[in-house]
């Protein structure tokens, strides 16, 4: 009797999750992708369309737009932001530095404001004519102060690169600066004594030991642009941009469910995506070796 | 033999928790498990128990629908005093009833959330508004699927029943008309003017012995202001091309509309490409020949433009004079109203733009009181439309409020125009706005089709632009038509 309560008592305190787990997350997971294989028009009106919604959505030409921008989106952001983020991280990991915990919270600190505040504040600095960015251009460098960043096709990507730096540098640099204070202080000491120079102690110490939170980092930095609405949704002025620049495809996702009301295609958008995001991340391991390490 | 005397010494208590088959920890878990359910039946959550709960997602329509709901009754005093002339006996129960209180639930949501919790409501038929009001361009998505399964009730019969259909112009049900039935009670009208800088034009118009009434067409409007016009730093209109807006302003104002009363896609038609040809060289010309300038229309930019006279006149719905008002205090007595020009001699002085809708949902619970509750906000007394028209300055539908002293007041911040009176002049004219599940689609693609237009006629000028625009307006109408024709025939499955 005892030996049978010993048994299942792991079982037991797994069930509150399994349970929970099977409820609000395998059941929506299951029935979204069924959902994805109907036309709908509210919860009455349901047709069967097979794998019609994914043919379509391969055809669809806003889904391609909408790729299409966010993987510029996030090749530019993951592109800038991790280079600068490793690099104030080396900066503010340098003990002769004054006032390094000064600067480490200043470049942390838009990660406190939220994405709301730092939308409407950047709604502000980039305004046309009467903005603070286009002022200082004009300013400085005499540049037409009517640049319309976020009504200008060209314009409205970099423009959503620009903001997304200024929020996630800092962020990630607080993942490079505890990998860094984790690299052995010996190896620095063996290197130079080996007489390798501040680049090559970079390449063969640095960057081998913080290989993977490096990896960690542009893995949750791609997953997290390719899940880009919000910052595009609060700028743009809830849409999608002047000639659908800014549109991404989580976007397109909540119009076609939100605004249009067929939540099976808007699904079908949904599982493509989730299937985009898990055969990029799989590239990105497999080139960087991520996986053989564990083996 | 001296752990045994320790074993003696744990107490019963301490022996039962040892011998519990999954240990301590389990029972613990279970212990406060009891004490938080105990807890909540002891102070159970607490369900609001209105006789109708409504969803509204402006705050000042909640606070003047909370007001109205004071005191909301079931019979209307009419009618009891009808009754109290027949049957005495009977006129008792009806005040009887009369003193029956109703709580209504008003609900403030957010404009953007409104939406998606009603559609989430309406999928999991779980906690359904019995009222709810969303916004024109959202009304068109609900309204899609089998004609008998929409989410809201018809309510025409009740309109038809209690003589409000000849209370409202016509127009504004079109929007919430769909396959025949009325969906929606409209909020409000909504007619276009042309606000200007008074302090700027009306000196400068004197000089020349005119009036800005006198401009009645927009080719006189942009020729007799030309003179004010001063590249780079003043401009006679703000036309932003990078959004719809002003042009579906200029193409209703024109007659046509982006959708047909029978929910036909119509954004390509022989107006919509004239609407098209017109607007864009406004704004992409270049030299003295581009009158008009894009600085967003709701971007900050756009009140300071007109704060500093980078524009002199705005497209002007009733709902953005009272915008004006907030965010451009610095005008104050400084702007006036006029009718829109005409795009031709004779032409329409107005347009429409925005609106809110009242919808009676399908599930709600007691159908007639909900239609009690709506007609008492939207068709009640004149004097709870007037205080909302002072705070907002949107003119409501209902002709009989119109009579309230609050329209015909003089307005200090317009140069003391009477507002609610110029709206009013223009009530019946505004044209119809037919929504469709395909409206943020339609729109999305417009605003592409400007876009091209625009940077057309940037690279090349007036060569070859209008055969341009109609390819442009036909390749993103044929998208839309791609997307429509994917949508089953509802009705003919039902």
């Amino acid at each position: 009797m005892q030996l049978n309560s010993s048994r299942s008592a792991p079982y037991l305190f797994l069930a509150p999750f399994v349970l929970s787990f099977l409820i609000f997350g395998a059941y929506p997971i299951i029935r979204s992708m069924i959902l994805s294989l109907y036309i709908t028009s509210g919860p009455e009106a349901q047709q069967f369309v097979g794998l019609d919604n994914y043919l379509h959505l391969l055809q669809d030409p806003d889904f391609w737009t909408a790729f299409r921008n966010t993987a510029t989106f996030a090749i530019g952001s993951v592109a800038l932001q991790l280079p600068l983020s490793l690099g104030l991280a080396i900066l503010l990991n340098r003990s002769d530095m004054r006032g390094r915990n000064v600067f480490r919270f200043i470049f942390f600190s838009p990660n406190l404001m939220g994405l709301v505040f730092s939308a409407l504040l950047f709604m502000l600095i980039l305004a046309p004519k009467f903005g603070l960015l286009n002022a200082s251009l004009h300013a400085l460098f005499g540049l037409p102060s009517t640049t319309r960043w976020l009504s200008t096709p060209e314009l409205v990507m970099p423009a959503l690169i620009m903001v997304a730096l200024w929020l996630y540098t800092g962020f990630n640099m607080v993942y490079f600066l505890a990998a860094l204070q984790s690299v052995d202080g010996e190896l620095y000491e063996a290197a130079t004594i080996d007489g390798a120079g501040r680049w090559s102690q970079f390449w063969h110490v640095t960057l081998p030991g913080i290989k993977p939170v490096l990896i960690f980092v542009v893995v949750l930095s791609t997953i997290g642009s390719f899940q880009l609405f919000e910052l595009a949704y609060l700028l743009l002025g809830n849409g999608s941009g002047p000639d659908q620049a800014g549109l991404t495809i989580v976007m397109y996702l909540y119009q076609n469910g939100f605004l249009g009301g067929d939540l099976g295609y808007a699904a079908a958008i949904g599982w493509t995506l989730a299937g985009m995001v898990l055969i990029l991340s799989m590239i990105q391991l497999r080139l960087t070796g991520a996986g053989k390490e564990g083996r | 033999m001296q752990v045994e005397a320790v074993d003696t010494a744990q107490g019963p208590i301490r022996r039962w928790l040892d011998d519990m088959p999954l240990g301590l920890a389990p029972l613990l878990i279970a212990g406060m498990g009891l004490i938080a359910g105990l807890y909540l039946l002891i102070h159970p959550v607490h369900t609001p128990q209105a006789d109708l709960t409504m969803w509204v997602f402006g705050p000042l329509h909640a606070d003047a629908y909370k007001k109205a709901a004071k005191g909301f009754p079931t019979k209307t005093d009419h009618e009891v005093d009808v009754h109290h002339e027949v049957d005495i006996h009977h006129a008792v129960d009806v005040h009887h009833e009369v003193d029956i209180h109703h709580e209504v639930d008003i609900q403030l949501i957010n404009y953007n959330a409104v939406n998606q919790k009603l559609r989430s409501a309406l999928w999991a038929a779980v906690n359904i508004p019995d009222l709810v009001e969303i916004e024109k361009s959202a009304a068109g998505g609900f309204f899609r699927g089998p004609l008998n399964k929409v989410g809201f009730l018809n309510l025409k019969p009740y309109l038809e029943r209690d003589g409000i259909l000849e209370r409202i112009p016509a127009n504004a049900l079109a929007t919430y008309t769909d396959r025949g039935a009325i969906f929606g009670l409209p909020h409000d009208i909504h007619p276009v003017m042309l606000a200007y800088r008074a302090d700027i034009v009306d000196p400068y118009l004197a000089q020349r012995g005119l009036r800005m009434e006198d401009l009645a067409t927009w080719d006189d409007y942009f020729r007799e202001l030309h003179g004010l016009l001063i590249a780079d730093e003043r401009y006679l209109l703000q036309v932003e091309h990078g959004d719809a807006w002003a042009f579906q302003i200029f193409l209703m104002q024109r007659g046509g509309g982006i959708f047909s009363p029978h929910g036909e896609l119509r954004m390509d038609d022989e107006i919509a490409v004239q609407t098209m040809a017109w607007m864009i060289p406004l704004v992409a010309a270049s030299g003295d020949k581009q009158v008009a300038v894009s600085l967003g229309n709701w971007d900050p930019s756009y009140y300071r433009g007109l704060i500093e006279g980078y524009y002199i006149a705005v497209l002007c719905p009733d709902w953005r004079s009272s915008q004006l008002q907030t965010f451009a205090k610095d005008l104050h007595g400084k702007m006036r109203l006029v009718p829109l020009p005409a795009p031709a001699p004779g032409g329409l002085r107005t347009s429409q733009s925005g609106g809110t809708m009242l919808g009676i949902t399908r599930s709600a619970k007691d159908p007639d009181l909900a239609w009690q509750f709506a007609k008492r906000i939207y068709y009640g007394s004149p004097q709870q439309h007037g205080r909302l028209f002072r705070i907002t300055n949107i003119l409501t539908p209902d002709r009989q409020a119109w009579s309230d002293p609050a329209y015909h007041e003089a307005r200090p911040y317009w140069s003391n125009q009477v507002l609610g009176e110029q709206f009013i002049a223009l009530a019946d004219e505004v044209p119809p706005f037919y929504s469709s599940g395909f409206l943020p689609a339609a729109v999305a693609k417009l605003n592409e089709a400007m876009v091209s237009c625009y940077g057309h006629y940037r690279s090349y000028g007036a060569d070859g632009f209008e055969a341009f625009v109609r390819q442009r307006l036909k390749s993103a109408a044929d998208y839309v038509r791609g997307q429509m024709a994917r949508e089953p025939d509802w009705d003919a499955k039902e």
